[in-house]
């Protein structure tokens, strides 16, 4: 039923909502600075989880929600004292408040996503009006045992009136509100905000970690690729997910290839490329093929800079940077190119330009530099 | 699950039970009733996470069990099938269908598992007591429209239901206000009631509630706790959350000094005014009030679209005086009186007015008047 329907903005392409996720791997310290505060009966009210994208902040924002409101607060005047205390943030699957979590409807829950404007597209930010419904969600009493819990995916893409709507709250949230801010830059968040917050940071997974993740959204890796995706990844299951399901490798492969033939670029692979890019359902594509390049650009850099090159994300890649960036001179200026086409690509994406075209106006911008 | 059910039992339950169902509603499940069969009675429950109303209905059950369906749907198909219809609802769950068959019509429903049905959490509640159906209907009627409908001030988008001190002794009351009428209606505390803490009664809670009022002999049994209200009939119970805010302190706001007497038809006064009302501006709606012995003058002057001017006779012994009102919070006060005359007390063109109906105290309006 929920074919048709466009992925809320909270979820990754390719991968699994994260309140459908119930084990997370590779952030047990996280986990225990939760744990802790709840334990000690005087939990923070915000917490602000920051890190890369795809890591699992918001696996472990909805894990932590479904604990608070799965666990009844504890008893400290019982007649045998106060139980012990929680060791883990594990909820049963059966338990109804991790099966209401899974069908949308959890009274004591309210997510704080981008959503639809008037004309059904989905807003690029987080709109002051989507803060301002936790008024009447904070207005009426709580439902189970007086948790409220509010997740904010991603505090990021809040605008400012938005950022400053949810202050209020923040400053003088009501009895036991729990926020959660998910937020992949937090130097760009009002200090006013963070200074509010308490700061859980997260880490990228480590090989193992990432392996067991991505069995766990049920995504099977192609033994021969493990490796190129632990590269291009960079230790963020979300991001490996998203390659594998828009063919990440392959985009690649081919930019990879199409620099390779450079200094002469190559112009029809140019076009084709440029041609993966266009159309209104291959936005996210245009989006991925400018993330592919600057990794590439970043690790021609890198190959300069440190006269060896990283392990191989694409077949051949060695070879096609190291005669590209031979050295130090070389790198710092595919540094500033990476720089340079990043910004230049994204705020053109953001005034709506043609994607496709866009893509091949940065190829070709390559090919000037390399020409330098 | 299956079970047989006469149309009008099953029109009557589903019925209650949908209108709680939001129209727009992004969650699957929300959007379903939840049907539980179970000895010699079915249950039908709908919620939209603020408010569950659970709806008891006999039937023949040859299979206990539970499962939920669409409830707009359920409705519909009900409400056309021919009266006098033998329904029977059969679950499938391994297919997820449910089969609605009457007659030579059968239909087969999408269902969801009833474990995904959020349940709304029973609490305890610290004051039970039972009132009769007029009572109730009289004490909600009466001050429902000066419900707040704006968001901000999100304690006044309810009645306020209280136990308070009236000159008779402890008094059941409701008030309501959007901070320009006030209505205060009071009622004989029933028995057990004395110990209930005032709640706000949310504006949503107050319509669905009263659709279990219309049966004059009816008792309803009252629950009251901090954070839930439950009102329930032998058939139907509707629990809800209640606005978790502190109602203002609306004795302040009540003139006690206003000593200019006007007392009036009620039901001409309302023609009067809504007549001369037809000519005043979309916006501001002012109705000048020109008292003066056993005189009253009606008039609107509004410079776009012209005047109007209406005189009645009224008993009026005071001083001349002039004072203007919104012409739609007059109609409104006004549309309360059904017994006797409405008394108007003034004090002067720029403080509140007292409205009540004869000299019985149990229901008093505050109006604050324009400049006109």
């Amino acid at each position: 039923m929920s074919d048709d329907l466009p992925l809320p903005s909270d979820q990754l392409a390719g991968a699994p909502h994260p309140r459908e996720t119930h084990r997370i791997y590779g952030h047990h310290d996280a986990e225990q600075e939760l744990l802790g505060g709840f334990n000690s009966g005087r939990l923070h009210h915000a917490w602000m989880i920051t890190g890369p994208k795809g890591i699992g902040k918001a696996t472990l924002a909805w894990r932590f929600a479904r604990f608070l409101l799965a666990t009844p607060e504890p008893e400290t005047d019982g007649l045998f004292g106060a139980p012990p205390p929680p060791e883990t943030l594990d909820i049963p699957d059966d338990h109804p408040v991790a099966r209401n979590m899974l069908s949308g409807a959890t009274p004591g829950l309210k997510q704080v996503i981008r959503t639809p404007n008037d004309r059904g597209v989905l807003r690029k930010q987080i709109a002051v009006e989507d803060v301002r419904a936790l008024v009447p969600f904070f207005g009426l009493s709580a439902a189970h045992g007086g948790r409220r819990i509010v997740i904010v995916d991603a505090a990021d893409d809040m605008t400012t009136q938005a950022a400053n709507a949810l202050l209020k709250t923040l400053e003088e949230p009501p009895a036991r509100a729990v926020l959660m801010l998910i937020t992949h830059q937090p130097t760009r968040l009002l200090p006013t905000i963070k200074s509010r917050c308490r700061t859980l940071r997260l880490s990228t997974l480590g090989p193992q970690d990432m392996a067991r993740a991505l069995d766990q959204a049920g995504v099977a890796v192609p033994a021969q690729a493990a490796g190129h995706l632990a590269e291009l990844s960079g230790g963020s299951v979300g991001a490996a997910m998203q390659l594998l399901s828009q063919d990440g490798l392959t985009i690649y492969a081919d930019l990879l290839a199409l620099l390779g033939g450079l200094p002469r670029l190559d112009r029809g692979r140019a076009a084709a490329l440029s041609r993966k890019a266009a159309g209104r359902e291959a936005a996210d594509r245009a989006g991925l093929i400018l993330d592919m390049l600057d990794i590439l650009l970043a690790r021609l850099a890198r190959t300069g800079a440190s006269a060896t090159p990283p392990p191989e994300a694409a077949d051949g890649e060695s070879a096609v940077l190291q005669r590209l960036s031979p050295d130090a001179r070389a790198a710092r200026h595919w540094a500033d190119k990476a720089a340079e086409v990043s910004a230049r690509a994204r705020r053109a994406l953001a005034a709506n330009l043609d994607p496709a075209a866009v893509v091949l106006d940065t190829v070709l911008s390559i090919e000037k530099t390399a020409a330098a | 699950m299956k079970i047989s059910i006469e149309r009008g039992a099953l029109l009557k339950a589903v019925s209650q039970a949908q209108s709680v169902v939001e129209r727009r509603n992004t969650i699957p499940i929300l959007a379903n009733v939840l049907i539980e069969a179970e000895g010699d009675t079915v249950h039908f429950r709908a919620t939209d996470l603020d408010i569950e109303v659970q709806d008891r209905a006999p039937a023949v059950v040859e299979r206990a069990g539970a499962t939920t369906v669409a409830a707009t749907t359920l409705h519909e198909i009900v409400r056309k099938l021919p009266d006098g219809a033998l329904v029977t609802l059969s679950a499938d769950s391994a297919a997820g269908r449910l089969a609605v068959e009457a007659g030579r019509s059968s239909f087969s429903l999408a269902t969801l598992p009833r474990e995904d049905f959020p349940v709304m959490a029973t609490s305890e509640y610290q004051s039970n007591f039972s009132a009769p159906a007029p009572m109730l209907r009289r004490l909600f009627d009466k001050s429902k429209f000066a419900i707040s409908t704006e968001e901000t001030r999100y304690y006044l988008n309810g009645v306020y239901m209280h136990v308070a001190d009236a000159d008779g002794g402890k008094v059941l009351r409701c008030v309501a206000t959007d901070g320009h009428r006030l209505a205060r209606i009071d009622a004989d505390l029933p028995d057990g009631a004395s110990d209930m803490p005032g709640v706000i009664v949310p504006r949503k809670t107050v319509g669905e509630l009263r659709k279990l009022l219309d049966d004059d002999d009816m008792k309803i049994a009252v629950s009251v706790s901090e954070t839930k209200i439950r009102f329930a009939t032998p058939d139907i119970t509707l629990t809800s959350k209640v606005i978790d805010g502190t109602f203002p302190d609306y004795s302040r706001v009540i003139p006690q000094n206003n000593t200019r007497r006007l007392e009036v038809d009620a039901g001409e006064f309302a023609q009067a005014v809504d007549r001369v009302a037809t000519v005043s501006s979309e916006r501001s709606r002012a109705v000048k009030l020109q008292l003066d012995e056993d005189r009253l003058i009606l008039s609107v002057n509004a410079p776009d679209s012209g005047a109007a001017e209406e005189e009645l006779a009224v008993a009026y012994g005071d001083e001349r005086l002039e004072i203007g009102f919104n012409a739609k919070y007059l109609l409104e006060i006004a549309s309360q009186v059904d017994r006797e005359n409405a008394v108007f007390l003034f004090n002067s063109a720029g403080d509140p007015t007292l409205m009540r109906e004869g000299n019985d105290q149990s229901a008093v309006y505050v109006v604050m008047p324009m400049r006109v």
